[in-house]
């Protein structure tokens, strides 16, 4: 190539290896006072999202007739008085069956780049009809749900009244969950106002923690407004993890079930963090109990450390401090 | 007999209309649209597209902090491609099949790009968590193996580091090989506990930094572009085909609609009339034989013709000859069907008939039995009441079937009719609108004066037409061109009035589009000058109004004639495009970005302020532009040099404030480029002050008050002199000493440099020779060759006379050069160097890393030492990436073989820094400031210099 290259650009490569310090692209409108180039950053706190459609959404999210037998609904799993999970180790469907993976949040899934652990939806939207279809989970097939909602007459109504002569469709639906989702988000966490220019706004022990975090290399996997849902990791990157002996369900292969490809086999979106501390038990089987054995594993498998027993309390505080309150359910 | 014709080129006109419009006129102006739409897509997924390979180098070249915005781009692509493919579907049948294939392919080569990407993510994630890892474990202090196996590994890592930088095949053989030097230690070594990770982690480093950059040649190399590029290119084909050919359509059409329908607004009214006098028809039949505009006959009781008036014998004319007096009631009808005379005959319900004759008329006709016998015949002329209702059933399929809107209003201005285009350009159903007025549709964008002068123009020429903008019912505002006529009676009242509209959004959008080339640089999309000026003068009396401030920036790109020349034109405007979608990026919206011509653009950034804000701004102006562009595969780095300047603060006019920001621009070119400058008023002084200067510089020259001072420049080990940096003073006998930062580019800029620099030389290499004499020291001395200097004269002849002159040897003299000699690549610079190499003259870069230059210019020329400039020395203790970046430097330079001094050392820290480090020579204050000759010359005599400094 004819280009010249320049030597210092070249180095500065080399350095950002260790010493991550670009600004962001971001445009230079906003007013706050943000801390830069942190690579984290705080939720938004503007959400708008048209409320007929909410509170449709949101009736639909705990309605159970989205069930086959009526007595599941998306609230049964995604609990939005718990932090959105049911702390279950796995999930309970309908006839009491249990499902192989953790049920993940609902707060803040907005920000995930993709849904579900192996990440085969595209996003909220085509999310929805995932448990429905289920036969552990809701066991439901949308024939079922379009026609249990046309039996009341309220439905049909909203729906006619919202999507006019579309009414009550698989499409109409899943908009009107998506929507209410989209105003599940957990805002005002310390850390973000610390982002924002609040220094006081975490504790010493949370700053060691967020240090650790980011020397350790737990950032560059969990990163991003939502701490984690931007991408795809191995789980066990550094040392295996899953092997084929100690594999308990097809869960475990991860996003090889969506890709068939052995590059993508236990590869599994990375998590967001924002709730992890109120979100237990960890990982995509719920197979750890505490956030501290979930610090400590990671650690170890993804990033080659045996970290003290200091080093985890401080960035469980840290961890602490990204939830913000999930009261805030839209209204 | 004028009706006649009128209705005869109204019927031709019809069925044409009919013709052409069905056929082709309703589907025309939305597939028009809809091909426009699909060419928008097409073109927004290219552009993020290319915007996807450029965030995937930036994250292969490590420079992430968070995946989110790679993840908006990811999202928006793929959305823009799925929109795309709706947009296509939505084509006639036989262009969506034409693009099917393509886009299928697009789909596919899109869908492994993004897989490769999130690939990508997950691997830069990893390698900087081993590079992490592998930093902390060599910093840290306890848990060391011996110092031979860490050393190793510090040799591992800057080995794999360097291959990350250039993934060549030497590289990746050199960090395998050391790689498995250090496999090989750990092994015969016992106890080494944790060291396994370390190893592993380097493992991973390697094998990452290949798949890496595997996958980054792959996307560069993707077919997406290419495949959206031809896409693109047979759409706009199409499209320039289709416009050509509907010009020319739609006015033939437009013209024949707007006739048709006031010809069929008239013929309305004229069948009224008629319809009225054949009410009064059979009101007459009792005294028909007064009336004379029926045609009457009459047979006698005894069922002979007894009389025929002269209507009669118009209607009868062609068979009239065969009609005659007392001939029977059978006679007459047998004439009749003998001749063939009626046509058509439809029995009405009254019992009479709508007769066509062979002449060409309707007529009605009825025979009534009278009482006493015989018949009374009537024949009433409704030729012209008919032909205005078959006209009226044409008209009326014109009204349903035109693409044009069209309305009825009374002469109350109550709508009576409108038409199925109406519906579909306003949004208003017929049902909605019949009854209420036309202000319905108003937007509110014109004032009461436009509809006042509309009105009076149709009170006074009865018609009006032009572009109004009106409301649609979803709320939308759409331009339209308006005619509007007026049907009127015999006697001249208003009866109805005729709109006929047309959505011109799309001709608005042409106009948009002319008024955009005028106002717009193609290239960028960015406004021009022109627009530029208006804007800056909107902004300036808007500041004047509220008070504020605005700030004018003005940008050049560095170095951008060097791009468009090595890497062609096409890339050179690549670039700027890549550089005004950055800054693009980088302002909001009530900022103008504005390019000015060539390289060089412009923003206005209003309600602005002298304040750490804009400065962050402009720091991240600098940063953001002067990160890697991909063009069309390649990688080209460049940056931009800014000026800014103030409103009201510097400037009052758009003139004067343009003027500003570019001298204030300059100035940053001449700070060393890659920088910003704010204007100051001594700008302005600038060519006074240099004409000053340079009187002064050649009477210096004449007068020789130059002096030379040396800096020892030491052995990083032994702390023991080696050579000298010469640096010319001015001695000025009012202003005293003056350094030569505050000359040498008046110097340079005069021409001044090359006499000076030969005195210079010729100065040092006396004194050095002197040393050599007197002292026996065998130290050399370093001087700086400017590129002017360089370039204007014949520095090899002047060497080598020097040389010859002052009897100094060849190899203690070194020669400094910047490394912007190098970058511009002329092979008499290339032939220079090494006839001087020849001589024996050592050639030193200075200032390195400062610049922009290239690996393999370095590796071409028969350098023998780097320099490391001042700057990346200063802050080596308490900056990350200055000690990265001059460790990088040092391990780099020993792998080819330079030798490294380190300039602008000012305290033992850095000293031991860059010995730990190996450098091999280092020069600063910390071991002497440059002194005078005398005062260097007693300074070796005490052995003062060479004590080895505590560090």
């Amino acid at each position: 190539m004819a280009c010249g290259f320049s030597i210092r650009k070249a180095i500065k490569f080399f350095c950002s290896l260790g010493v991550v310090c670009m600004a962001s692209y971001a445009g230079w409108a906003s007013d706050e006072i943000m801390r830069k180039g942190e690579p984290i950053l705080p939720i938004p706190y503007d959400f708008s999202a048209e409320p007929g459609k909410v509170a449709l959404g949101k009736r639909l999210f705990h309605d159970t007739a989205l069930s086959a037998d009526d007595t599941v609904s998306c609230a049964s799993c995604h609990d939005t008085k718990r932090f959105g999970v049911d702390s279950n180790r796995t999930s309970v469907g309908i006839d009491g069956q249990v499902g192989l993976v953790n049920a993940p949040t609902v707060y803040n899934s907005r920000f995930n780049f993709a849904q579900f652990w192996d990440g085969r939806a595209r996003d909220l939207h085509d999310q929805v009809g995932g448990p429905i279809n289920n036969p552990i989970e809701m066991g439901a097939n949308w024939d079922l749900v379009v026609n249990n909602l046309s039996k009341e007459p309220e439905y049909v109504k909203e729906f006619t009244t919202l999507y006019g002569e579309e009414g009550i469709t698989p499409q109409t639906i899943s908009d009107a969950i998506r929507t209410y989702e989209l105003t599940l988000v957990s805002v005002g966490g310390a850390f973000d106002r610390y982002l924002r220019g609040d220094e006081m706004a975490i504790s010493a022990q949370q700053k060691r923690g967020y240090s650790l975090f980011k020397s350790y290399g737990c950032v560059a996997c969990h990163q991003g407004v939502n701490v984690g849902g931007n991408m795809y990791q191995r789980m066990g990157a550094f040392i295996p993890y899953f092997t084929k002996d100690n594999m308990k369900s097809k869960a475990d292969q991860g996003r090889y079930n969506v890709t068939q490809d052995k590059e993508d086999m236990f590869v599994f979106k990375v998590p967001s963090l924002r709730l992890a501390a109120y979100t237990a038990p960890y990982f995509h089987d719920g197979s750890v109990k505490t956030l501290e054995k979930a610090i400590e594993i990671m650690a170890n498998y993804q990033l080659g450390y045996k970290v003290s027993d200091q080093d985890i309390e401080d960035i469980k505080a840290f961890i602490i401090s990204l939830a913000g309150t999930t009261d805030k359910e839209a209204e | 007999m004028r009706h006649i014709h009128l209705i005869t080129l109204l019927l031709v006109v019809l069925g044409l209309t009919t013709a052409l419009s069905l056929q082709f006129f309703r589907s025309e102006s939305e597939q028009t649209a809809q091909l426009s739409n699909v060419v928008n897509r097409a073109l927004e997924t290219k552009q993020l597209d290319t915007k996807l390979n450029e965030e995937a180098l930036k994250a292969a070249s490590f420079r992430f902090v968070h995946f989110d915005n790679i993840v908006q781009i990811v999202k928006a692509t793929e959305k823009s491609r799925l929109a795309l493919e709706k947009a296509v579907s939505g084509l006639d049948r036989e262009k969506a099949e034409r693009f099917h294939e393509a886009l299928k392919n697009l789909a596919q080569v899109m869908q492994k790009r993004l897989t490769m990407i999130e690939r990508l993510k997950s691997k830069v994630a990893l390698s900087r968590n081993s590079s992490n890892f592998l930093l902390a474990f060599l910093r840290k202090d306890s848990e060391q193996p011996t110092q031979g196996i860490m050393d190793l590994a510090v040799q591992a890592l800057n080995e794999i580091q360097g291959y990350q930088i250039f993934p060549t095949q030497e590289r990746f053989e050199a960090a395998q090989k050391v790689l498995n030097e250090l496999r090989q230690k750990t092994d015969q070594q016992e106890g080494l506990a944790g060291f396994g990770n370390v190893l592993r982690h380097m493992d991973m480093m390697f094998s990452i930094t290949q798949e890496v950059s595997a996958i980054v040649d792959e996307l560069m190399a993707g077919r997406s572009q290419s495949l959206i590029s031809s896409l693109i290119t047979d759409l706009q084909m199409i499209q320039v085909n289709e416009q050509n050919r509907s010009t020319g359509y739609r006015y033939l059409l437009l013209s024949a609609v707007l006739f048709v329908f006031v010809a069929f607004a008239y013929a309305l009214v004229r069948w009224n009339q008629a319809r009225r006098r054949t009410q009064q028809a059979s009101q007459l039949f009792e005294d028909a034989v007064d009336s004379m505009s029926e045609g009457f006959a009459f047979f006698g009781p005894n069922q002979k013709l007894v009389f025929w008036n002269t209507t009669f014998a118009r209607l009868y004319e062609p068979i009239f000859d065969r009609i005659h007096k007392d001939m029977s009631w059978e006679e007459f009808e047998a004439v009749q069907k003998e001749s063939g005379f009626l046509l058509q005959s439809e029995l009405q319900k009254d019992g009479s008939t709508l007769d066509q004759t062979q002449n060409g008329y309707w007529m009605l006709s009825a025979n009534t039995k009278m009482h006493q016998g015989g018949y009374a015949v009537v024949r009433v002329d409704l030729s012209e009441q008919k032909r205005a209702q078959d006209q009226l059933q044409l008209a009326a399929t014109v009204f349903q079937t035109a693409s044009e809107a069209m309305m009825v209003t009374d002469k109350d201005n109550i709508i009576q009719m409108v038409n199925p285009a109406f519906s579909k350009i306003t949004g208003y159903k017929e049902s909605d609108v019949l009854g209420q007025r036309p202000s319905i549709l108003s937007s509110g964008h014109h004032g009461e004066d436009y509809y006042q002068k509309m009105f009076d123009d149709l009170e006074r020429y009865g018609s009006w037409q032009g572009e109004i903008w009106n409301r649609r019912k979803s709320g939308e505002i759409y331009p339209e061109w308006l005619s509007i006529s007026t049907i009127c009676d015999e006697d001249n009242q208003v009866v109805q009035r005729v709109s006929l509209f047309n959505d011109i959004t799309s001709r608005k959008k042409s106009e948009e589009r002319i008024h955009y080339q005028a106002n717009y640089d193609s290239l960028t999309d960015l406004p021009n000058r022109n627009l530029f000026r208006e804007r800056l003068n909107q902004s300036i009396n808007m500041a004047r109004r509220s008070k504020s401030r605005v700030a004018v920036l003005f940008l050049d790109i560095d170095n951008f004639k060097h791009i468009n020349d090595t890497l062609g034109h096409l890339m050179g405007d690549e670039l700027l495009r890549n550089v005004a979608d950055r800054l693009r990026s980088l302002f909001r919206t009530s900022d103008t970005i504005a390019r000015l011509s060539g390289d060089e653009f412009i923003v206005i950034i209003n309600d602005a302020n002298y304040d750490p804000d804009l400065e962050q701004l402009l720091n991240r102006l600098l940063e953001c532009l002067s990160l890697p562009y991909v063009l069309d595969g390649n990688t080209a780095y460049t940056s931009v040099s800014v000026g800014a300047t103030f409103f009201p603060d510097d400037g009052q006019s758009v003139d004067s404030l343009l003027q500003n920001a570019d001298a204030a621009m300059f100035k940053a070119k001449e700070m060393g480029r890659n920088t910003y400058s704010f204007f100051t008023p001594e700008m302005n002084s600038r060519a006074q002050e240099r004409h000053t200067m340079e009187v002064a510089l050649h009477r210096a020259l004449e007068k020789h008050e130059f002096v030379l001072h040396y800096q020892p420049i030491v052995d990083a080990d032994s702390h023991t002199m080696v050579t000298t940096e010469a640096l010319v003073r001015w001695n000025d006998p009012e202003r005293g000493l003056i350094q030569p930062d505050k000359f040498i580019a008046v110097a340079e800029d005069t021409g001044l440099i090359v006499p000076m620099g030969e005195w210079i030389l010729r100065q040092a290499c006396c004194d050095a020779a002197r040393w050599h004499r007197e002292n026996s020291h065998s130290f050399g001395v370093s001087v700086n060759l400017s590129s002017r200097q360089f370039k204007r004269s014949d520095i090899y002849g002047l060497v080598k006379e020097v040389l010859a002159e002052t009897g100094l040897p060849a190899g203690k003299l070194s020669l400094e050069i910047t490394e912007s000699l190098l970058v511009d690549d002329d092979s008499s610079v290339l032939k220079t160097l090494r006839d001087l190499r020849d001589l024996g003259v050592l050639l030193s870069i200075d200032d390195f890393g400062t610049g922009y230059s290239s690996l393999s210019y370095l590796k071409r020329f028969p350098i023998t030492t780097l320099k490391i400039d001042r700057s990346f020395i200063n802050d080596v203790l308490s900056n990350n990436e200055d000690a990265a970046l001059s460790q990088a430097i040092i391990s780099m330079a020993k792998s080819m073989s330079l030798k490294v001094v380190a300039e602008g050392v000012e305290n033992a820290g850095q000293a031991r820094f860059l010995t730990e480090r190996k450098c091999d020579l280092i020069q600063g204050y910390f071991f002497s400031k440059p002194l005078p000759f005398e005062e260097l010359m007693s300074a070796i005599a005490s052995n003062h210099l060479n004590e080895k400094k505590e560090l």
